[in-house]
């Protein structure tokens, strides 16, 4: 095989890794909005749900929530497991184990907001969800940047995770040419393109952050 | 002229095991300037609040106009939601703090609640905002944002965003704590036209000069309960209660 045609199936690879990635942030991003909100509930059985489910999240690892929400419907009821499965099944993972990582960062920085936006839009009459919507949210975001960019690049590299389940992401498309091919240059390649993707996603990152500059508190 | 725009009657309240508002009986009428004074630790901030509805008496009835916003049942005050929704047309406040939304321009932060909470238009809104703004001189920084205006211009800003809601009264918290002397001037002006346009004010402060340039109405306030109740003059001139002498004194 020469480099170019180890480069495309590489790129193949990194196509399933950008896809993971995408679907994760697309679907943990609102989602974590949602279980950060249940935790700050009043509703102890509202708030407790979501305080397990990020403490079973963030306290056992990604790759056994894979395993486990992978292999489960077969071992729980004998069911086939799909080949769709597996990529659905590796994005509710994903999706699942990241929305606890950024409810929590929600959490802390709709508490980090001063009380009285939200007495202020109380007195003008503003619903709740137009409290948050309106006047909270666009100030967290602007807050939570810093931290939610680490884990954005911490996810970056989690993707290759995937390749336990069996899904030809990056990673895996590299193990299988390197022991094809017996080299490490799929492996260096691989950790070039993993490189360069993490760059262009500080880039992205930096660029919004700056945006956001045009106000302070 | 006369109506009554708020009435409250044997009102409390309290934090914990701490006492704060003692049987309060308000009422307020249409047109007047009114400014609540005593000492700090009062309570007049927890009854702003409270009328501002921030805060819930544990006791007590609240009405605005004919809004029953609380009655008391069996003892306890229990609030309609529904008539605690209407009632915030009809008050204002501006925070001691000002509590401005940072993230909008000065135009914005008036904009918003009219397209939001009111669900006008966007161009009306506009016009209405650029007209308050002008009206608090504070057109030229209407694409400024909070942290690039003065103390002054701040609290002008939260004047004009309760104003745009246009409220029938409006509460001030403390306003001069944040100004120098040639500031509370100008506040002053800003009140007493605000006074001429008819809107009502209720203004707690413990700045007795301040509260003797602006007040028609004066309520002496000390250890949660309302004391005295007077024109300026009989507060100011012949205070009848020794503890009222004492304060102004
Ligand atoms: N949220 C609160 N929790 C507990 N105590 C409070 C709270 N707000 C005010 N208090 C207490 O209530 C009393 C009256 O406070 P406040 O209404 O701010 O007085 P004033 O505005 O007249 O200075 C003070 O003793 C204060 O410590
Ligand atoms: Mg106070």
């Amino acid at each position: 095989m020469d480099i170019f045609t180890i480069l495309v199936l590489l790129l193949k690879g990194f196509l399933v890794t950008l896809l993971i990635f995408a679907g994760t942030l697309i679907g943990s991003l609102p989602l974590g909005i949602v279980v950060g909100l249940m935790r700050l509930s009043r509703l102890k059985l509202v708030s407790g749900v979501a305080r397990v489910f990020i403490s079973i999240m963030r306290g056992t690892p990604l790759m056994l929530q894979l395993l486990a929400i992978f292999f489960g419907p077969y071992f729980l009821f004998g069911i086939r497991l799909s080949s769709e499965w597996k990529i659905a099944a590796c994005l509710l993972a994903f999706i699942l184990n990241y929305s606890a990582y950024f409810a929590e960062i929600y959490r802390s920085g709709l508490q980090s907001i001063p009380k009285g936006q939200t007495e202020a839009c109380k007195v003008l009459g503003y619903t709740k969800s137009q409290t948050f919507f309106q006047i909270l949210l666009p100030q967290v975001i602007k807050r939570i940047l810093p931290a939610m960019a680490n884990e954005i690049i911490t996810l970056v590299k989690d993707t290759s995770l995937a390749f336990v389940i069996g899904i030809s992401e990056l990673m895996s498309q590299a193990k299988a040419i390197s022991a094809a091919e017996v080299s490490m240059i799929p492996f260096a390649l691989a950790a070039l393109i993993y490189w360069v993707f993490n760059t262009v996603v500080e880039r992205v990152l930096n660029q919004i952050e700056t945006r956001m500059g045009y106000y302070h508190e | 002229m006369n109506n009554v725009l708020l009435k409250l009657s044997a009102a409390n309240k309290s934090f914990g095991n701490n006492h704060i508002l003692k049987d309060i009986d308000l009422e307020i009428h249409e047109g007047k300037v009114n400014v609540l004074i005593g000492p700090s630790g009062a309570g007049k901030s927890t009854l702003l609040r409270a009328l501002s509805l921030l805060e819930s008496f544990e006791s007590g009835e609240l009405s605005y106009k004919d809004i029953k916003v609380c009655t008391n049942v069996d003892g306890k005050a229990i609030y309609d939601e529904q008539a605690v929704q209407k009632s915030k047309e009809i008050f204002g406040l501006v925070f001691q703090q000002f509590n401005l939304f940072p993230h909008l321009s000065a135009l914005e932060n008036i904009t918003n609640p009219l397209c939001v909470v009111k669900k006008m238009d966007k161009d009306v809104a506009k016009q209405k905002a650029l007209c308050v703004l002008d009206k608090l001189q504070l057109l030229s920084k209407k694409d400024f944002y909070p942290w690039q205006l003065s103390g002054g211009q701040r609290q002008r800003l939260a004047i004009a965003r309760a104003l745009a809601m246009e409220p029938e009264i409006l509460y001030f918290d403390e306003p001069t704590s944040a100004l120098d002397k040639q500031l509370v001037t100008d506040l002053s002006k800003t009140i007493k036209d605000l006074a001429q346009d008819n809107l009502t004010m209720l203004i707690v402060t413990h700045d007795l000069d301040f509260a003797r340039e602006v007040a028609d109405q004066v309520y002496y306030m000390e250890a949660g309960r309302i004391i005295e109740e007077g024109t300026s003059s009989e507060i100011f001139e012949r205070p009848k209660q020794s503890l009222t002498q004492a304060f102004i004194s």
